[in-house]
């Protein structure tokens, strides 16, 4: 893999979030519900935290043939996505063997981890 | 569908169900996640992650509404397939009370023919994101 990747703008719609919700069963009001969740602090509906997790084990597994076998991926979900905002996905080679896996929503940091394939 | 408060569960404690991944189910995962993979028959490990029934099946109940996900780790040890059926435990790994909030915290294992294939930590702010 390059030193640094950065993903395609991800934007995940609500449609697509009600359609994520019904297959996995993360059917939270912060999720589908935008009248409720217009009233809560976050002020909209919110991608699933599961839902961004699959999406940067999606880059992996695209990158890292053994990842279904042999990884490992942790994340902080540090700030919220709203429904409908754009998103990339950037993993990046550090000095160590894991890779530093950030998603950036805004010009923010939403989620921060570290992902490694096990030897 | 109750709703979990975090009185109701004891650190240590296990909950088990079963799991059949149906072909009906990955499709509608890989579809709304559009993932395309081009790996034989195995499925993208990704899937994982987003069983959720499993574990509310388990645990009896549902999350309070405004729960809030805050760290997640998985660790894979095998491709999930259309047909297999899991062995689902969670184990309630760790709960706490942080400025009057609640957290609660839960490991979830998929077992395959009594083989781990997949291990996931989740940590939830439970009722967070209330009505105000």
């Amino acid at each position: 893999m390059e030193t640094k990747y950065v993903s395609e703008v991800y934007n995940i719609p609500q449609d697509k979030l009600n359609q994520f919700a019904e297959a996995s069963g993360g059917t939270g009001k912060i999720h589908i519900d935008p009248e409720y969740a217009s009233q809560t602090s976050f002020g909209g509906t919110l991608v699933h935290g599961v839902l961004l997790f699959a999406l940067i084990e999606k880059e992996l597994e695209f990158r890292f043939p053994d990842w279904h076998q042999k990884g490992t991926l942790k994340a902080t979900f540090v700030k919220p996505v709203r429904a409908g905002a754009d998103f990339v996905i950037c993993l990046e080679q550090n000095q160590n063997i894991e890779m530093d896996v950030t998603v950036i929503c805004e010009e923010k940091t939403v989620v921060s981890g570290k992902a490694f394939i096990a030897k | 569908m109750k709703e979990y408060t975090n009185d109701q569960f004891s650190v240590g404690s296990k909950f088990h169900t079963k799991f059949i991944l149906t072909d009906k189910l990955a499709k509608n995962l890989i579809e709304s996640l559009s993932i395309v993979f081009q790996n034989g028959k195995a499925l993208p490990a990704a899937l994982f992650s987003t069983f959720i029934n499993p574990t509310l099946k388990a645990l009896g109940g549902r999350f309070p509404q405004g729960s809030i996900h805050l760290k997640q780790t998985v660790e894979h040890f095998g491709a999930p397939f259309v047909g297999d059926e899991y062995e689902v435990e969670v184990l309630i790994a760790d709960k706490y009370v942080r400025k009057g909030r609640d957290y609660l915290v839960w490991e979830t294992i998929f077992k395959k023919e009594n083989q781990v294939i997949c291990r996931q930590e989740s940590t939830f702010l439970l009722s967070f994101a209330s009505n105000q």
